[in-house]
């Protein structure tokens, strides 16, 4: 039979959980499966996406945002899109933005630049690991103003 | 005897003891852990690790989702405390049904929409185990919870609640030594 103090039983209860806290933190933190240098690590897919299309059209950064925004082995139906490369800001109006889950689907115009005409697409951007994992690029045609089909 | 000593037999019944406040402690340091890490990515802090968004598009889909519509922020808010009770070791019985639906949401997004059937008896996968040790660590409080199993019973009025300071008064006496 052993008798202990409730109070420093409490507190050496407390000093493992805190071990415990520690260990946890430090095990997953440390863990290989995370690539903490991805620009999107932990963030949403319409957040990366969204950061992406930011530095590549309203900035006009995209050969350097591609750079880390796209996984090394992603795979892109648009590889030489103006969007992978640096120059003037490229305009572009988003119409609109659907999630889900690791895939997002931006539908926009991208106005006339760098020497090239505008063009309506659906971009389907699919994320893995805070990056980009593939693009898929529809091109499509909006309607013009006035003209939609109200049938 | 000093009120504040207590006698502690070598016995089974002090081993159980341990084991469930070892796993108390664990499960509160893992929910502290999981929460935190959430909130700390919102602030700018470095979180113990990113939010996983799952394997496998229905595991995508939901956590996404919860995320979105701002379901995560209760859920996160409820591991922390929670796992700050388990820690501390106040309002243990509590916190341990509180986190319980979390636990039990881990092991559906697991097991049920990630696939994950052939780590469903692997200790070291806390995407299941957490959800065995939170079930040991109630059933281990269990005589806290009986009277709300109460098969028959009454509704009280709000006077019940001048009870309440009772919830503070000296620690749990009860050995089982």
């Amino acid at each position: 039979m052993l008798t202990a103090s409730r109070a420093s039983l409490k507190a050496l209860s407390i000093g493992i959980g805190l071990l415990f806290t520690g260990a946890v933190y430090y095990t997953m933190h440390y863990n290989p499966r995370w690539d903490w240098t991805a620009p999107g690590v932990g963030k949403l897919p319409r957040d990366i996406v969204a950061e992406f299309m930011d530095r590549a059209y309203a900035q006009g950064q995209g050969g350097t945002a591609q750079l880390s925004y796209f996984a090394k082995d992603a795979a892109d139906s648009a590889p030489a899109a103006q969007d992978r490369r640096d120059g003037a800001p490229i305009p572009h109006q988003v119409r609109q933005v659907i999630a889900q889950g690791m895939t997002v689907a931006v539908i926009h115009r991208i106005g006339p630049a760098r020497g090239e005409p505008a063009q309506d697409v659906i971009d389907v951007f699919t994320i893995k690991d805070g990056r980009i994992a593939a693009r898929e690029r529809y091109p499509t045609r909006f309607a013009a103003p006035g003209q939609e089909d109200a049938s | 005897m000093n009120d504040d000593r207590i006698e502690i037999a070598l016995n089974a019944g002090t081993l159980w003891r341990a084991v469930i406040t070892l796993l108390r402690l664990f499960l509160g340091a893992w929910m502290l852990n999981s929460g935190y890490s959430y909130w700390a990515q919102e602030f700018g802090l470095p979180p113990a690790f990113p939010q996983p968004f799952g394997t496998l598009p229905a595991s995508n889909q939901m956590l996404v989702t919860m995320v979105e519509v701002g379901l995560f922020d209760f859920v996160k808010t409820v591991e922390v405390i929670g796992g700050l009770c388990l820690i501390f070791g106040v309002f243990v019985p509590a916190a341990t049904l509180l986190l319980l639906p979390v636990s039990a949401v881990v092991f559906y997004n697991a097991v049920f929409l990630n696939l994950r059937t052939d780590r469903l008896f692997s200790p070291t996968y806390m995407g299941v185990s957490c959800l065995y040790i939170n079930v040991i660590v109630a059933l281990a409080y269990v005589r806290h919870y009986l009277p709300m199993l109460a098969l028959h019973s009454a509704p009280g009025s709000l006077r019940d609640l001048a009870a309440l300071p009772t919830i503070f008064k000296q620690p749990d006496s009860n050995q089982h030594t």
